[in-house]
């Protein structure tokens, strides 16, 4: 998603959350692949499908509750981590509770996709704090381009690259509340 | 189960009618302190009931559809509180008594009310982006409010507010659309 679109989303959902039905369908129209693609990043397995169709369901839900000073994309992709964790969570518990012939024969074996999916959780929570960065600042951290592509010197890059993980970790702490 | 886009749009839009229906429930449930208020200054049961459930239903309908009907219903609640207070302070200041007999002050306080209240939402409206469903939503709403105090008198201190707020309404609005 581009600046525009996002400024955009951030727009609709703004509009949506003042009761403009009009702003629905855009708003369905961005933010329903950005959910999708990052519900299949973060479940991988074949429930991705009903793991975004929740999550676009839930921004909707609360979409009236949408703080037009917050950034729209942001906010779209921590319902989708939220609504991720708590059907997570759904899952753990009805294994816990009917489960319990089927896990008997593999406790190993299970632990291992629970692995994966919680680093693929760290991951998209990674992701939502990334997306709350500049895009600038996205650019430094993930380390895309050297201090010669961007027309600067090795020093500046250095520092600009400090700054942007300084407050990546600062959102990560406001987010989190951990390091 | 992978749902259309069609009817995944019919879905969460569903859920935001019906999550915008309960914030709209919950947000309006201070506007039941006007109705309480009243009956503690004016003691009148049935009139208070029968007012405070109309202005109570009418502030979740305004709530939940948003936009214009919310600036309406802002406008009108403000400017109602004019005939309101002004009818209860007349109420509760008695008649005044010449040589040719007594007489209530609750009519002239409600006639004065209406016209401050017409002002104001017209006012309102104008700063509006839909000044028609503003204007009408507001003029509903002060009249309401304002009938918890202009009910003192029976229908001819409502029939006063109302006619003196459509007056000032009309007029505040052909002056002002002349600006």
């Amino acid at each position: 998603m581009d600046t525009a679109q996002r400024r955009r989303l951030s727009l609709c959902l703004a509009r949506l959350a003042q009761g403009e039905r009009a702003a629905a369908t855009e708003v369905f129209e961005l933010a329903w692949p950005v959910v999708r693609a990052f519900c299949a990043r973060l479940s991988g397995a074949g429930d991705a499908d009903d793991l975004a169709q929740q999550a676009l369901v839930k921004v909707f839900e609360q979409a009236v509750q949408f703080d037009p000073a917050r950034d729209g994309l942001a906010w779209v992709l921590e319902v989708a981590a939220w609504e991720s964790r708590t059907a997570r969570k759904r899952r753990a518990r009805s294994r816990e509770a009917g489960g319990s012939a089927e896990s008997l024969g593999a406790p190993d074996a299970a632990a291992l996709p629970d692995q994966a999916l919680q680093q693929r959780e760290l991951a998209a929570a990674l992701d939502v704090v990334l997306a709350q960065l500049s895009p600038a600042e996205r650019e430094a951290v993930r380390g895309e381009v050297t201090a010669g592509e961007r027309g600067v010197s090795g020093a500046a890059w250095r520092k600009r690259r400090e700054r942007a993980l300084s407050r990546l970790k600062l959102l990560w702490r406001t987010n989190h509340g951990l390091e | 189960m992978a749902l259309s886009d069609t009817a995944l749009f019919d879905l969460a839009r569903g859920s935001y009618e019906r999550a915008r229906l309960q914030w709209a429930a919950l947000t309006a449930g201070p506007v039941l302190l006007i109705p309480l208020a009243s009956f503690v200054v004016s003691h009148r049961a049935y009139t208070t009931v029968g007012l405070g459930l109309a202005l109570g239903l009418v502030a979740v309908a305004l709530l939940w559809r948003g936009e214009g009907f919310t600036a309406g219903l802002a406008a009108g609640l403000k400017a109602g509180a004019v005939p309101l207070v002004l009818s209860h302070a007349a109420n509760l200041y008695g008649h005044i008594c010449t040589a040719e007999g007594c007489t209530s002050l609750c009519v002239p306080a409600c006639s004065l009310g209406g016209v401050v209240a017409g002002l104001w939402v017209a006012m309102a409206a104008r700063r509006s982006r839909t000044p028609w469903v503003t204007l009408s939503a507001g003029a509903l709403v002060s009249c309401l409010v304002g009938a918890f105090g202009c009910a003192c008198v029976g229908s001819s201190g409502l029939l006063s507010m109302v006619a003196a707020t459509a007056v000032s309404l009309v007029v505040s609005r052909v002056a002002l659309a002349r600006a």
